[in-house]
């Protein structure tokens, strides 16, 4: 009797959690079949998709034949849909690039540092066509614990031919600042740039217009612009913003089929505050590259700029010139391994003595493309009497010399877009 | 009156010129340039991007190759992103809109043929893969057939004066392809298993009936490595593998290494030779045969 009470009991407990839990048993069952049927379409789609041979080329030849203009042009019945494009189709590309970059430097005066692979840089690159008449790219720079808009603007092809760029940039001075660092075939900054522009990238807010001319075997471009920026080697030392215009001409050749030439010159005056009064900053140089790569992807380029900026200091006060160049030579033995070696010379011109401090350095190194999408370089660096803003990039005095090893390994996930020329 | 006379003469001379408006077609890769000289023949002029010899995936973007873009009314691509690497920065800087990707100036060969290789998931540690196909479909005579006949009938969307022109010289291509076919293919009747650099021959290989028994790339677009190699020198040996293909411009060193490891013949085979539209294309086709077939 006593067994029989526990039973009944029991029962009652379990009738009622199962009425309890009814309606979700029910709804988990709905979920169960949507699940099955929606792997039975996938299976269904493998299946078209493995197991159906190429249609008859002839039978497709007729089948073209009497498609409309507007069907020859769609993709025919069993190839895969382009799924994910579709998916994506209003959000912006999305791309990550990791710079880990490891260095060792031993200089004058027994400075010594060193870090072995940190993740020196990560840029986050979004672009996308905001309707038919613009577009926008935007990168957001993590770096030294924070996180900055590196580069942000909007692309839009106006009348005649130019092209308008608006907001914040890399500023197209010679051939390297407008280049993101991971395009670079090397893993520094070139000493003559650190000396004119600091170790940053020289930034501009503000409009540029470029038309490029195609004359003959040729492209001519001709930029125009006016920035703002906050550079405080070149400009104002105290980084409050400033105005500037610049002006550029770049031209490229085709010498043969396998080899370009480039020559070009930029001029960039703006104020610099400096002084309380009207002082101003002016840069001007030139630029050329000339790039040979056979069908093999093997082949070499030589390319440098020179660019001089003089730098106003204020009524009566002699204004401070500076020199800053270098001249690269690579040579790619194939698509996946290049050599480089690289010259940079820097020059101040030093009112006390009324001579020239002289700064040079001499690079060497090999660049592994793993893949498309990463790539390792090694680089050894000597630097010789290091001027002021190089000497406290590599922590040294000014005037000291010091050997830097760098090792940087750049990766790239999403679908990051092809690099200029 | 003589004024009169001499300015309507120079005038007559001038209208053929002037009345003789041939379409401006660019195509990205030289095959395809000699497929789109064989449809649109005189009525259109046609520029190639890329070299004979030349990688399709990894051609210099040139700034001076977008100025062939600038005035170009149709622009001939193999599609599913073969050229994603180098194309749109070039048809950027030539602010052509009419040739942008959806535009009737843009023609994508792979919209119009059957794809092999399609994936419905990808990632990037399956190498440089190509999610919607194979892109090297213009190897296959019969595919490009069916190619000439759907970009004859886009020519025909841009310049409808023309339309019966393109049509009839992409039939007689394609009916062309199709009776050389018959020839080629007894050719390559029990051709034993091959060994390819790339995933490029796809499209040959299984036209012509010819199994594909590994490739020297482990995975597209990835260097092999020597334990793959060694790998690779065994599979040719139990498989009775007697040719290695491998494109021009992929690295000879290695695929010689594993040739001579292995005792097989080491071919070149291009994907385009130098020649005139449906000559070149032809002769194209022809020399592939002949290295396979060992007549070279």
């Amino acid at each position: 009797m006593r067994y029989a009470r526990l039973c009944f009991m029991l029962a009652v407990v379990l009738l009622s959690s199962s009425n309890a839990y009814a309606s979700e048993i029910e709804s988990l069952k709905i979920q169960v079949q949507q699940i099955l049927q929606r792997i039975e379409q996938l299976e269904a789609s493998e299946k078209l998709l493995t197991e159906s041979e190429p249609q008859s080329a002839i039978e497709k030849v007729e089948q073209a034949k009497e498609k409309s203009p507007e069907m020859a042009s769609s993709a025919p019945a069993g190839r895969a849909a382009p799924v994910s494009a579709g998916e994506n189709s209003s959000n912006p590309s999305i791309s990550v690039i990791g710079n880990f970059t490891g260095q060792r430097i031993r200089g004058s005066g027994g400075v010594r540092s060193s870090s072995f692979l940190p993740l020196s840089e990560a840029e986050f690159i979004f672009g996308a066509n905001i309707d038919p008449h613009a577009r926008l790219d935007v990168t957001v720079t993590g770096a030294n614990g924070g996180m900055a808009i590196e580069e942000g603007f909007i692309t839009a092809n106006l009348l005649w031919g130019v092209n308008l760029r608006a907001g914040r940039k890399f500023l197209p001075i010679g051939r390297v600042n407008e280049m993101h660092p991971h395009a670079l075939i090397y893993a520094d900054r070139p000493n003559g740039l650190v000396n004119l522009f600091g170790p940053e990238i020289f930034i501009g807010d503000g409009l540029l217009l470029d038309r490029p001319f195609f004359v003959s075997n040729s492209v001519q471009t001709v930029t125009a612009g006016f920035f703002g920026t906050q550079n405080d080697v070149a400009f104002d030392p105290t980084g409050s913003n400033q105005y500037a215009g610049l002006a550029r001409w770049s031209g490229l050749w085709d010498v043969s089929d396998a080899a370009t030439f480039e020559l070009g010159a930029n001029y960039v005056l703006g104020k610099n505050g400096i002084a309380a009064g009207h002082s101003m900053t002016r840069i001007g140089g030139g630029h050329f590259a000339l790039k040979y790569q056979d069908v093999s992807q093997a082949g070499f380029t030589l390319e440098g700029e020179w660019l001089r900026r003089w730098q106003q200091q204020g009524v009566g006060v002699t204004t401070a010139v500076n020199d800053g160049s270098y001249l690269l030579a690579t040579a790619a033995l194939n698509r996946n391994w290049q050599l480089f070696s690289r010259f940079d010379y820097s020059r101040q011109y030093d009112p006390a003595t009324l001579g020239w401090l002289k700064e040079s350095a001499i690079s060497a190194g090999l660049a592994w493309k793993i893949s498309e999408f990463q790539g390792i370089t090694l680089q050894y660096k000597h630097t010789r009497s290091a001027l002021a803003a190089v000497a406290g990039d590599l922590g040294i005095a000014a005037g000291g010399n010091a050997n830097a090893m760098y090792l940087r390994w750049v990766v790239a996930i999403g679908p990051h877009g092809a690099h200029p020329y | 009156m003589k004024l009169l006379k001499h300015s309507i003469l120079a005038l007559l001379l001038l209208l053929p010129a002037v009345t003789h408006a041939e379409l401006h077609i660019v195509a990205t890769l030289p095959a395809l340039g000699q497929i789109a000289a064989a449809v649109a023949g005189a009525d259109g002029e046609v520029r190639v991007l890329a070299r004979v010899g030349q990688d399709p995936h990894f051609v210099p973007p040139k700034p001076t190759l977008a100025r062939h873009l600038t005035d170009a009314d149709l622009l001939v691509t193999a599609g599913l992103a073969l050229e994603g690497g180098w194309l749109p920065p070039l048809i950027e800087l030539s602010r052509n809109r009419q040739i942008r990707e959806g535009q009737p100036g843009h023609f994508a060969g792979s919209d119009a043929v059957e794809i092999l290789g399609a994936m419905a998931r990808v990632d990037r540690s399956m190498g440089d893969v190509h999610p919607e196909g194979n892109p090297h479909w213009w190897i296959d005579p019969l595919r490009v057939a069916v190619a000439a006949s759907a970009l004859a009938e886009r020519l025909a969307e841009l310049d409808p004066a023309h339309a019966l022109a393109y049509r009839q010289r992409a039939e007689a291509f394609g009916k062309r392809l199709q009776v050389l076919m018959t020839e080629w293919q007894p050719k390559l009747a029990d051709i034993s298993p091959v060994v390819s650099y790339h995933d490029s021959y796809r499209y040959f290989s299984e036209r012509f009936k010819i199994p594909v028994a590994g490739f020297i790339e482990p995975k597209p677009g990835v260097e092999a490595s020597a334990r793959h190699l060694d790998d690779l020198v065994t599979l040719i040996g139990t498989k009775n593998v007697s040719q290695i293909w491998v494109e021009p411009y992929h690295r000879g060193r290695i695929a010689k290494r594993v040739a001579t490891l292995s005792g097989a013949v080491l071919l070149t085979m291009p994907d385009a030779v130098e020649g005139e539209g449906a000559e070149g294309y032809v002769a194209m086709i022809e020399l592939l045969l002949e290295a396979v077939a060992g007549e070279q």
